[in-house]
């Protein structure tokens, strides 16, 4: 559903993405894996349409050529600070030209946004802030879903709702593409990763694959290979 | 989209740049302004070679508030042409023995300019004091006259009780022409003054209103909004508000202080509007912005200064948005 092609992204002088080709199918639930600064972000913004390549190119199938396909949950927290939760998503949701939204109602109840409803964003607690960060970026019931980062500060109990939540959307036919740091996540969310370092897609394997050694890395000192060795802790 | 607006408005520093600073300038700094600049407006010099008495009696007699008269001894005509002096006073010698022998032709000279306005107030002002004393003179005289026992100075001196004044004197009026135009009067520069202020505020204004922009787009705001909708409708959101905002301000200030504001002039907050947009467009970091924009706008003051006095009448100077007041 979503294809690139020798994708390269510079900035300035430095090449933060080099010539990456893969495919996203339909239904994914994909990871993508790296350490600090490997260019996770970069490509989930490229992948997203917000930043353009510097040369080749991603193409989307049909179904993801309408205004609202795509939905990006951004690794900031991309807020108006001295607005309140429910005039965030009052905002965001005319923006989409919505009335009823069963979607957004579903997403508010499973993060029980109704418990801050009316507090300023400012007055928020980190991972309070991740939760309406997450409804905001899917208020418009996207196809497939860039999240970077969704889960940082948040508690196990509402991570393990937001979890379920995603779960439950990828089986109704929603592209799960998102960024970690922790191992559990990737273990309940992902089946497929994508392995990446100083900008190169090194290797795209599933979950298992990687967690029982089935892949051989070109460095194997590197902070990568340190990363995927956690995954029993 | 209202909401952006709504974001902004729920900050306190909002309202105080946008209500409370022009109460107090309103207030406090305007009525200050309009005095200091009517007080000192009308430069005139007085020029005596011989450094006669009478110059420092009838001086002191006319010693009034919206002239700032200095004394000189040789006459330089180019104050004219500076705006250093409204008009010129020459007074001849011997003005004295002239005034009491009745002797009233050119005691005084008169030196002006197309653009002298308010000296002739000056003008009547020594006329009268120099024709009390023509008067009183010219009674002491008819009175001794027929009747020799009288006493000369007893007679000058309560002259006016005996003799209506009449305007039995009249001064040489030279009029200087070809002296460089200087189209900024006294109230208007004034005016100016105010105008350049008030664009100064806009200007930081617009700057504090860009700020949001910036923050909106280093958060990612304007990213997200890039993901659900064009973010074009968001730019227009901001810049209606903001020409709104400045436009009031603008309109209401202008009035107000009554600079007359005349075609291009209404151009000026649009200008300003444009061009922290561009730089916003162009200009990625805020604090590279904020220094262009203090640099411009500390430019534009001194430029409209200079353009409003004449001393820069190039097209150039266009580039400054506050000098389009001067089109
Ligand atoms: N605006 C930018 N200008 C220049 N370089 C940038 C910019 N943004 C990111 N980079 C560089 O691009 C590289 C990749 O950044 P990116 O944010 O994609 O990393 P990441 O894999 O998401 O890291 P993290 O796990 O820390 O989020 C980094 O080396 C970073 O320094
Ligand atoms: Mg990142």
């Amino acid at each position: 559903m979503l294809q690139l092609n020798s994708v390269s992204y510079q900035k300035g002088k430095s090449d933060l993405i080099q010539s990456v080709s893969a495919t996203v199918q339909p239904g994914d639930r994909l990871t993508i894996f790296g350490p600090n600064g490997a260019g996770k972000s970069t490509l989930m913004r490229l992948m997203a349409g917000i930043i353009q390549p510097s040369s080749g190119t991603i193409t989307y199938d049909d179904s993801l050529s309408g205004k609202n396909a795509i939905g990006y949950i951004p690794q900031q927290l991309a807020l108006f600070e001295n607005l309140t939760v429910k005039e965030h998503l009052r905002f965001y949701q005319k923006m989409i030209g919505s009335k009823t939204n069963p979607f957004m109602n579903e997403m508010i109840e499973t993060l029980q946004l109704k418990d801050f409803w009316n507090k300023r964003i400012d007055e928020l607690s980190g991972g309070m802030k991740r939760k309406v960060n997450l409804t905001v970026g899917m208020i418009q019931q996207p196809k497939i879903v860039f999240l970077d980062e969704p889960f940082v500060g948040v508690d196990l109990a509402a991570k393990h709702d937001m979890l379920n939540w995603l779960n439950r959307l990828n089986s109704r036919g929603v592209t799960i593409v998102f960024v970690t740091h922790d191992w559990q996540v990737i273990h309940e969310l992902a089946d497929k990763m994508w392995l990446m370092e100083n900008g190169d897609l090194l290797h795209e394997a599933t979950v298992d694959e990687v967690v029982h050694d089935h892949i051989e890395l070109p460095d194997t000192s590197s902070a990568l290979q340190k990363m995927i060795s956690f995954h029993r802790y | 989209m209202f909401m952006i607006w709504k974001s902004i408005l729920k900050r306190k520093t909002t309202w105080v740049l946008v209500v409370i600073i022009p109460i107090l300038f309103g207030l406090v700094i305007y009525p200050t302004i309009k005095d200091t600049v009517s007080q000192v407006s009308v430069p005139i010099t007085v020029v005596d070679q011989t450094d006669q008495e009478i110059t420092d009696e009838l001086l002191n007699e006319i010693d009034e508030e919206p002239f700032q008269v200095s004394r000189m001894d040789t006459l330089d005509l180019r104050l004219l042409s500076t705006g250093e002096a409204e008009a010129i006073f020459v007074f001849n010698d011997n003005m004295e023995a002239n005034i009491l022998s009745g002797q009233t032709d050119e005691i005084i000279t008169w030196y002006r300019t197309e653009n002298s306005y308010v000296d002739g107030l000056f003008k009547e002002k020594l006329a009268s004091a120099l024709m009390s004393r023509v008067v009183r003179a010219e009674a002491a005289s008819v009175v001794t006259q027929y009747k020799p026992e009288a006493d000369w100075e007893e007679v000058y001196e309560y002259g006016l009780r005996y003799f209506e004044p009449r305007p039995i004197f009249e001064m040489k009026f030279e009029h200087i022409s070809g002296v460089e135009d200087r189209s900024a009067t006294v109230d208007e520069s004034g005016d100016h003054l105010l105008f350049i202020l008030l664009w100064l505020y806009i200007s930081m204004l617009i700057g504090y209103f860009t700020q949001f922009l910036y923050e909106w787009r280093a958060d990612g705001v304007l990213e997200r909004l890039q993901m659900v909708q064009r973010s074009g409708r968001f730019y227009l959101t901001w810049l209606i508000g903001v020409f709104g905002i400045t436009y009031s301000i603008f309109l209401m200030a202008t009035q107000l202080m009554e600079i007359p504001v005349v075609k291009w002039a209404y151009l000026i907050p649009f200008g300003t509007v444009l061009i922290y947009f561009i730089f916003f467009e162009i200009v990625k970091k805020k604090w590279t912005m904020y220094a262009w924009m203090i640099s411009y706008s500390v430019a534009s003051f001194v430029i409209f200064l200079l353009a409003d006095w004449k001393i820069i009448e190039s097209d150039w100077m266009y580039l400054f948005i506050p000098t389009w007041l001067l089109v």
